[in-house]
């Protein structure tokens, strides 16, 4: 920084022969992240939206069917199970973790002491949440017999495996999302402290009591930290795989009660070796993923209330 | 300073990024195409025992031949073809892949496979109903271990407590084992049942259906069996289940999730019988602290249950070294020092003079198993007609669902069935 002094005028030939060395100094530097970009993002991406178009077994040539594997996803019932697990999982887990997050960096917030102590604590499982350890970790606490059951039996609940029954399994894998609610809420932490205090001063003048104040300057205040959280987690959730992976043996089992949308791709792609039908069903995700993204991003403009607007 | 810190960070940067594009080559495996050829990569599922008798068998392999080798892969059967299919696609098959029939006809169809008579092969007194069974339309793509089918284990110790002896007669059906599980189920504390749950056993399914005198798929690669064969399946569990015979759904669900023998309620003590494929038997034993003994599997009305479930090497069609793996072959068919390494981890030997060999040495479970197949020469273990290529494992997994949603009570038996026959006539169609 202080070899561009500012203060003194600088030849222009120079500037430029310094800007063109910085700049392939630059390009070198990125070549390592481009090359990847290229070969390992950009291209199997073009690659797999061919394949989507092919019927593509895994180990032999794909040829061209056109539309066909779009149009088998409709007659599929096991896809449609897929969708309507994936749904739940992001429109359920996604708001109760932001609530959460949000509650707990409320509580941090108002003077706990050893605050660093505990943000961390609550941040931890936010790095290795998504792991396969913790996924197994779940399958000792929820399954049968597991830590919760024995638990619950002590207080003479009778409870069957949590995991074990399609009607909750689902609900645990949520559990294990809402769990990882550190990133948000670090977020939400540092945004808590951006709001002027003046502002809650002046609202105790007016004699608003906290849960008022909390309606009317926090959440408001908040909303473009929401809504940058709220698109985070939803991409994010869409994609989950190593929850229902690990825990259902690979299957999404029990009966396809946490058979994630990525995982059923993964089955029917590297399972069945169907990998032009996996493909189509990639990029499906890709755009409702981003028909949902740009759907936040439209009602945005009711909601989120920016400072400077 | 000639230096300045930015450079020097930016420069850590990229060495870290290069380190990590680097790592990620080396991390590479498989690939036995393209590593030196004098080294055979050898790819298989199984437990961590198997691990370390395939290794054993490796150093002899080694020993034997002066500049060759073979390196070992092995993973837990639910990731296994998964991980092979990757290794296809990018065209890093290992040499030698241990396979089961649905995989070995697709991965034949798809010309991923070498025909293994062009090895000339001298396996001695190997039998050739076991070299059949590795065969598709008339080419050797698989080379079974041996024999392998389904019997019944039991647990010693509790019968013994009972005081019900199990039934010896080989051509005890399904319903003599029912009529002797209620009987044994009666003489059992509380919390021990008769059976363990096997109606999403593909290998036990297979079996009910033999005895009906059809099979699984038809010669010319149809469905062998109808709805009322699989209603009939899952109703004869739900039978059990509801007479108190058999271990507790939610139980088995956790089992069937697992996959691990140590999830079992048979390995937990808590059942008495359990059906499983004669070679696991040691690998049961080792995980149960009581003495475990061998039945037949129940029969049908019309045959008894021993279809032979392929089970054995194949090997890649782009594999450099035939000549390495014809010696690696003839090692492991036919080397004593290998034989009795390998025991019946894999299967029963298909050598009379090796089961003979195998048994004056064997371990107290291996030697129990062996004896079982001596006792009854009548066992004759019979190849069914090949899986279909585009079913591949589908059979299996469709199975696994059907009775998961019988078991939790989300679709009645029938119903079951009828999706059960629908999966797998889609995967056929498809």
């Amino acid at each position: 920084m202080a070899d561009l002094s500012l203060t003194k005028p600088v030849a222009p030939h120079r500037l430029s022969r310094r800007r063109r060395s910085s700049d392939r100094a630059a390009y070198a530097f990125l070549a390592p992240w481009m090359t990847g970009f290229v070969f390992l993002t950009i291209g199997p991406m073009i690659a797999s939206l061919y394949l989507s178009f092919t019927d593509y077994h895994l180990l032999t040539r794909p040829h061209w069917i056109g539309l066909e594997n779009y149009l088998k996803l409709g007659d599929d019932n096991r896809y449609r199970s897929a969708v309507a697990v994936t749904l739940k999982y992001v429109f359920i887990g996604v708001p109760v973790k932001l609530a959460f997050a949000l509650l707990v960096a409320i509580v941090l917030r108002s003077g706990v002491r050893a605050l660093a102590v505990y943000r961390a604590a609550y941040y931890v499982p936010s790095l290795f949440g998504g792991s396969v350890a913790v996924a197994i970790l779940w399958r000792q606490l929820f399954g049968q017999p597991g830590l919760i059951q024995q638990a619950l039996a002590l207080i003479h609940v009778d409870s069957q495996g949590w995991l074990t029954n399609p009607s909750t399994a689902l609900s645990t894998l949520i559990i294990l999302e809402v769990w990882q609610f550190g990133s948000p809420m670090i977020i939400f932490l540092a945004a808590l402290r951006q709001i002027p205090h003046d502002l809650y001063e002046a609202a105790a003048v007016d004699g608003a009591v906290r849960l008022r104040a909390f309606w009317h300057i926090t959440l408001p205040v908040l909303t473009p930290i929401i809504f940058f959280n709220l698109v985070l987690q939803m991409i994010g959730s869409f994609q989950a795989f190593t929850p229902s992976f690990v825990v259902s043996g690979g299957s999404g089992g029990p009966v396809d009660s946490t058979l994630f949308y990525t995982l059923y791709l993964y089955i029917e792609g590297f399972g069945r070796l169907q990998m032009g039908y996996a493909s189509a069903m990639a990029w499906v995700l890709l755009l409702g993923i981003a028909a949902v993204t740009g759907g936040i991003f439209l009602t945005s403009r009711y909601w989120v209330y920016y400072g400077d607007s | 300073m000639a230096v300045s810190r930015r450079a020097v960070l930016a420069g850590l940067g990229g060495l870290a990024t290069m380190s990590v594009v680097g790592c990620s080559n080396s991390g590479r495996s498989g690939g036995g195409s393209n590593s030196a050829s004098k080294q055979l990569s050898v790819y298989y599922w199984g437990s961590d025992s198997r691990a370390t008798i395939t290794n054993k068998v490796f150093d002899v392999f080694a020993k034997k031949y002066q500049g060759l080798s073979a390196k070992g892969q092995f993973l837990t059967f639910n990731n296994y073809f998964d991980k092979l299919a990757t290794l296809a696609a990018s065209d890093s098959v290992p040499d030698i892949i241990q396979m089961n029939p649905g995989s070995l006809s697709q991965y034949s169809e798809s010309g991923q496979l070498l025909d293994l008579s062009t090895l000339s092969l001298d396996l001695g007194d190997y039998q050739p109903s076991a070299l059949a069974s590795g065969q598709i339309q008339g080419k050797q793509f698989g080379l079974a271990f041996g024999y392998q089918y389904v019997t019944t284990f039991y647990n010693t110790e509790i019968v013994q407590a009972a005081g019900i002896p199990v039934p010896t007669d080989l051509s005890s059906t399904w319903d003599d084992w029912v009529e002797y599980s209620l009987r044994l189920q009666a003489k059992l504390p509380s919390g021990i049942f008769a059976m363990t749950d096997g109606s999403s056993d593909s290998n036990a399914f297979e079996s009910w259906i033999v005895g009906r005198g059809k099979s699984l798929f038809t010669e010319d690669g149809k469905l062998g069996y109808d709805v009322s064969d699989a209603a009939d399946w899952f109703n004869f569990w739900t039978g059990l289940r509801a007479k108190g015979a058999i271990a507790p759904a939610a139980e088995t669900v956790t089992y069937i999730q697992s996959g691990t023998v140590t999830d079992s309620p048979f390995t937990k003590g808590k059942a008495a019988l359990s059906l499983g494929i004669n070679v696991g038997f040691q690998g049961y034993q080792q995980v149960n602290k009581a003495k475990l003994d061998v039945a037949a599997c129940p029969a049908g009305p019309d045959r008894r249950c021993e279809s032979n479930h392929f089970f054995g090497w194949s090997v890649s069609a782009k594999a450099k070294n035939t000549d390495a793996v014809k010696k690696f072959f003839e090692l492991w068919f036919t080397d004593p020092e290998v034989i009795k390494l390998l025991g019946t981890d894999r299967a029963l030997p298909a050598s009379a003079d090796q089961l003979a060999e195998l048994k004056d040495n064997a371990d107290p479970a291996t030697k129990r198993l062996l004896d079982f197949s001596i006792e009854h020469p009548e066992i004759k273990p019979f190849n069914p007609p090949a899986t279909p290529a585009a079913v591949g494992n589908e059979q299996s997994d469709s199975l696994q669902r059907a009775a998961e949603a019988v078991l939790t009570g989300t679709s009645a038996p029938d119903a079951a069935a009828q999706q059960l026959v629908d999966d797998v006539t889609q995967a056929l169609t498809s």
